[in-house]
């Protein structure tokens, strides 16, 4: 009797209990579609707003003109201004005594020669762009309708020449005070603007494709353009945001650095702080930018056309600093003004993650890429990769070069696995080989690590959980010390959750049985190996002190992270194919 | 028709802020200290100046045109004119301990360095009449991702 009414009671609270919890899950499903509801509402009314803007429509229309204008344009704009900044400096070189530099009569004379080019030819940019190989490879298409019906209201206009016409002696009267180089410069990444607040993906293959040889601020001005496009094209529907745990985690590390550097007692807006902000803000913008299988591919050969082109300026550059005079090939890049390029040429902290990163990845192209003449093409880039570890010999280096390397054979056969073991052997044959070279030709990779460790190690045990804060900035030694010094255990857990989170899906991909054997999972295999090998990398250099690593950093895991995804699904972002109906 | 409805509205605002930023970055980045006329009068102030601390490889990147900035401020003052190195044994204050050692150098690979920079000063505030510069003051000299420590050992003026 009384266990029959034990038992009832239990029935009871088992009920109670079940009623509380459909209870509660149905007020959080309710809070979570009012939520939704709520944003959706924010970005419905937002469209309804960016289709009476008149900004926006005065961006779009721009682009489209741009896309749609006439090179014989661009050739009337480039003949006054180079005609006119030569005189220019012609006249102060002979009135006022002023100097300009060969840099920048060489600079008129070259834009004077494109125009003569641009003159015999009468293609709209768009067409242009579509027929280069390097140009279409960074933008994005365009619907060319719309180009079209512009090109055609265009021509009815007199403006076409008279515009550019002024417009070119405007910017050539420039020159009595700016450089022609400077200015040029200028003109370019304000077009480049305008294709990345169009086409966020633009900005992302941009900055990957010229990231070793780019300025700073600029680098991080292209950045955070991508990214405030992004969220406006996500605002206006046409694009879409993931906002997974991935997401989540990425923006608490962005949260807590913030926080971190602000409770600090020196100053708040150090280079650290950008670092740390660029590397999350890119790596949130490529993830949601690469969507699709296309774009995913397109991001891929941007990053080996970028890998391979570096690597031969590298071993240009190695084999001329060994040939000529110390300093004549910094000076002669200085005067061109890539200032940037000699950084990343003969920085450790950018060359030895970027060789960890290029070799793995075109391997797995040699392994898994098309054959006869591809083959050959691949071959040539490895070999040339290998001439390049000489500029920087270093063991841990090419260890995890060839390990990397096993790895990708290990999934193509398993019997491979076995050349894991002489591996160590072989990096140190080649270590021993590479040190027959003097050493005033090479770049050390671990000389940041000669740097007192001791008082480092020191200095994290004094305030081990939220670090030292960003004034403590520890030039060098390693990328584990430097983060856990800047910002403490709290600072590393974050990273390491956020870069545990991203890898998962991709190695999820990769051990799956969805795609056996084929070219898209050994695509995923090799950038997987590249972003490991990188991140092995970071254990004896610091990238966190060298926002161009910092940038490479953020496309190899973005790249690494989105291959599972893209081919796992195979889909075309939905959100960006109505953007093309829509036009 | 849909032309006839627009109008400006927070988009414009949120647009225009966006664009305003970029574009002000944009000049800042590309117009900022690149004037090839010296608006200000023909006197050449030269700083030589003592970079301690600098691993070899970093010190490398101390090179003609990179910045010097006045120390824990972000005012420009000059731009380096050439550097030279030389390797001695230098006393490095460590700052976040506070403690001092002498470094020596057992290799070409971790010594730490003396750097001298000569640097050119630009800006009327700098004439040696009222140079707020004197021997021993701090200045931070920037190369590219890299700030540089340094001390300003000698003053020299061409119209002295």
């Amino acid at each position: 009797m009384n266990d029959n009414h034990t038992n009832e009671n239990y029935g009871q609270i088992a009920e109670t209990l079940n009623l509380s919890e459909e209870n509660t899950v149905s007020k959080a499903e309710g809070l979570i579609n009012n939520l939704k509801s709520f944003f959706k509402g924010i970005r419905t009314g937002f469209s309804q707003k960016s289709e009476r803007s008149v900004l926006s429509a005065l961006l779009e229309s721009l682009y489209i003109k741009f896309l749609s204008g006439k090179t014989k344009a661009t050739a009337v704009f480039l003949l006054s201004f180079s005609i006119v900044s030569l005189v220019i400096s012609y006249v102060l070189n002979a009135s006022v005594g002023a100097f300009i530099s060969d840099i920048d009569t060489f600079c008129a004379i070259v834009l004077f020669i494109i125009s003569l080019i641009l003159f015999t030819t009468n293609k709209s940019f768009h067409s242009l762009i579509s027929n280069s190989k390097i140009l279409s490879s960074l933008s994005i298409s365009y619907n060319e309708q719309s180009i079209r019906i512009s090109a055609n209201a265009s021509h009815s206009t007199e403006t076409v020449y008279s515009t550019p016409f002024f417009l070119g002696i405007i910017c050539g009267i420039f020159t009595v005070i700016y450089p022609v180089s400077v200015i040029c410069s200028f003109i370019v990444s304000l077009i480049c603007v305008l294709f990345i607040i169009n086409r966020p993906e633009c900005g992302m293959l941009f900055i990957i494709s010229v990231l070793p040889i780019i300025n700073n601020a600029l680098l991080l001005t292209f950045a955070c353009t991508t990214f405030l496009s992004l969220l406006y094209r996500y605002l206006l529907g046409k694009r879409h945001i993931n906002f997974g745990i991935s997401a989540l985690l990425m923006l608490i590390s962005m949260a807590y650095i913030i926080i971190r550097c602000a409770s600090s007692s020196g100053n708040v807006f150090t280079g650290r702080l950008y670092l740390y902000l660029a590397f999350y803000v890119s790596c949130f913008s490529y993830i949601n930018l690469i969507r699709s299988t296309a774009m995913f591919r397109r991001t891929f050969n941007v990053l080996i056309r970028m890998t391979r082109a570096f690597t031969f300026i590298l071993v240009v550059f190695y084999i001329c600093n060994m040939l000529l005079p110390d300093t004549i090939v910094d000076a002669f890049l200085t005067n061109l003004g890539f200032d940037s390029l000699i950084h990343s040429l003969s920085t450790a902290s950018f060359v030895a993650p970027f060789l960890a990163m290029a070799v793995p990845l075109n391997f797995a192209m040699l392994v898994c890429g098309e054959k006869g003449i591809g083959t050959i093409k691949n071959v040539f880039y490895l070999i040339l990769l290998l001439a390049s570890m000489l500029y920087v010999s270093s063991y841990p280096l090419i260890l995890i070069s060839i390990l990397a390397c096993v790895s990708i054979l290990a999934f193509y056969n398993k019997r491979f696995i076995f050349l894991i073991f002489p591996a160590p052997l072989v990096a140190f044959g080649i270590y021993k080989l590479f040190s027959l070279v003097p050493e005033a030709y090479r770049l050390s990779a671990t000389a940041e690590k000669a740097m007192k460790i001791d008082l480092v190690i020191k200095a994290i045990k004094a305030k081990p959980i939220f670090g030292a804060g960003p004034e403590a900035a520890y030039s060098g030694g390693n990328m584990l010390l430097s983060i856990l010094l800047t910002f403490g255990f709290m600072g590393l857990i974050l990273l390491a959750a956020v870069l545990i989170f991203m890898t998962s899906r991709s190695v999820r991909f990769i051990i799956s049985d969805v795609m056996k054997a084929n070219t898209a999972r050994f695509l995923s295999i090799g950038l997987l190996c590249a972003q490991l090998s990188f991140m092995s990398v970071c254990i004896f250099t610091d990238i966190y002190c060298d926002i161009n690593s910092v940038f490479m950093f953020a496309a190899i895991i973005s790249a690494s992270v989105t291959s599972g995804k893209c081919y796992e699904a195979d889909y075309i972002d939905q959100s960006m194919v109505r953007e093309y109906r829509r036009k | 028709m849909k032309n006839s409805h627009r109008g400006l509205n927070y988009v414009d605002i949120l647009l225009l802020a966006a664009s305003a930023l970029v574009f002000a970055i944009l000049i800042s980045v590309f117009f900022k200290n690149s004037s090839q006329i010296d608006f200000s009068p023909k006197e050449t102030i030269t700083l030589t100046l003592k970079v301690k601390d600098v691993p070899i490889e970093h010190s490398k990147l101390i090179k003609a045109d990179n910045t010097l900035y006045y120390a824990d401020t972000e005012r420009v003052f000059g731009k380096v004119k050439y550097a030279s190195y030389s390797e001695e044994t230098v006393e490095f204050v460590d700052k976040l301990t506070n403690t001092s050692a002498i470094y020596k150098s057992p290799d070409k690979q971790t010594a730490l360095l003396l750097v001298e920079a000569s640097a050119e000063l630009i800006g009327k505030d700098f004439y040696v009449s009222d140079c707020k510069l004197a021997v021993g003051d701090a200045v931070e000299l920037f190369a590219p991702a890299y700030s540089f420590s340094a001390t300003v050992v000698k003053i020299e003026s061409d119209k002295e």
